[in-house]
């Protein structure tokens, strides 16, 4: 995985030299406390870093290297920890003035790939080449250009988790080209995230990305990954979906009609409600843009079951169960049996 | 005797009472998953979050279970 500050070569000709070596060292700061965090304390020391995990900070870029025999995971855990990235660099102080400035953040950019690579052992860790290398790099400049999470994937880390996957829902496929790479290749880029990146943060991060989400979602409509962020942690810190997340999940849909956290977390608002005719708009809208979310149809099957809907809350059902829903067999057994349970 | 007898089932009575008491204070409230950043709880098993019995239709609120599974490791 190659993490790389977006226009890092912009800020190195504005800024004086001191300022720009400030602000890559806060960069350096940010990927240290986090990565720490994030295998040591969050993953509780599962994996050594050197023997399953490594990472380089060069400059304006990051690069992790997982190895573990679990393949999948390894891009999983990647996928995550970049999105933990972009959160704890939202929460550093040189966004946190830009931010309060209303200025658009300072972003990050990440791009993941799978693949074999030449390593040789040098003391507790390994120096690692191969054209797998390069190719994560090129995604990565690639990934500068994404519509929303700005974290791409190549065809291969791809395969590796999307069927696997619940909480990550991705673009169609985009074809790209980079510099010394023949031909083109494929890259899928998370366009919506059910994770909860605070969750996983640093302690220290999270209580200062918590306090700049409203500001940063109110100030730029470009990173809607921030929005996804505050709905999941909002929901998990209320135990439900607040009003007020409920009029963020309305404003984003007013410049992004399809984005998945906002439909669905507005849905699940007027579930909670009770308010069961306007749930099911929201989800139809919702499995409308994403046919694939299983989820989304597994919480639609139950909305259904609510309303009494039960033939249509059964296509629900299979819906999900058909994406690799287990919990939708037994929603749709339930369902079944109350059609077959005589009425009194 | 028979007052010894009294106050030693008195006695027994009052730590059978404690007992209750304190049961009843330490009982953990429920830690009813909401499908989502169970977090490091979730390494240990081999489960998915959102397998659990928060999913379970009938009976449950909509703000129960009712959030994407988000385990911090998959299989």
């Amino acid at each position: 995985m190659f993490v790389d500050l977006v226009d890092s070569s912009a800020f190195a000709s504005v800024l004086g030299l001191k300022e720009y070596a400030d602000y890559v060292e806060s960069f350096h700061k940010v990927v240290r406390v986090q990565c720490e965090h994030f295998f040591e304390d969050y993953l509780r020391g599962k994996y050594e870093r050197g023997r399953d995990y490594d990472y380089v900070v060069l400059g304006d870029q990051v690069v992790f290297f997982m190895h573990t025999a679990k393949p999948s995971n390894d891009v999983y855990l990647l996928a995550t920890l970049g999105l933990t990235l972009k959160a704890s660099w939202i929460a550093s102080p040189v966004n946190r003035e830009r931010i309060e400035r209303r200025s658009a953040a300072s972003e990050i950019a990440v791009g993941i790939n799978f693949g074999t690579v030449w390593a040789r052992q040098q003391g507790t860790g390994y120096e690692m080449q191969g054209y797998a290398i390069n190719l994560a790099k090129r995604i990565e400049s690639h990934s500068r250009g994404g519509q929303h999470f700005r974290i791409f994937l190549s065809d291969a880390a791809y395969n590796l988790i999307h069927t696997r996957m619940r909480n990550l829902l991705f673009s169609d496929r985009v074809l790209a080209s980079g510099k010394g790479i023949l031909g083109r290749f494929s890259v899928y880029e998370i366009a919506d995230a059910f994770v909860d990146s605070v969750g996983r943060l640093a302690p220290e991060i999270a209580e200062l990305f918590e306090e700049l989400m409203g500001d940063a979602i109110d100030s730029n409509s470009r990173d809607l990954w921030i929005h996804s962020a505050y709905q999941i942690s909002s929901a998990h810190h209320h135990g439900m979906v607040t009003e007020k997340a409920a009029v963020r999940c309305r404003s984003v849909l007013n410049y992004q009609p399809e984005n998945a956290v906002a439909l669905y977390y507005l849905a699940q608002f007027y579930r909670e409600q009770g308010n069961l005719e306007l749930a099911e708009i929201s989800y139809l809208q919702l499995l409308r843009a994403w046919p694939d979310f299983g989820h989304g149809h597994l919480e639609f099957g139950k909305c259904l079951t609510e309303m009494g809907k039960e033939k249509e809350a059964r296509t629900a059902y299979l819906r999900a169960e058909r994406l690799g829903i287990e919990e939708a067999t037994e929603g749709r057994a339930q369902g079944e049996g109350l059609e077959e349970t005589p009425e009194q | 005797m028979m007052t010894n007898s009294f106050f030693f089932l008195f006695r027994c009575m009052l730590v059978m009472c404690a007992f209750s008491i304190l049961s009843v204070s330490c009982e953990k409230p429920s830690t009813t998953s909401r499908g989502g950043g169970v977090g490091p709880g979730s390494l240990e098993t081999d489960k998915v979050i959102g397998d659990e019995k928060e999913n379970e239709s009938g009976g449950a609120t909509p703000g129960e279970g009712a959030y994407v599974p988000d385990p911090a490791e998959i299989e």
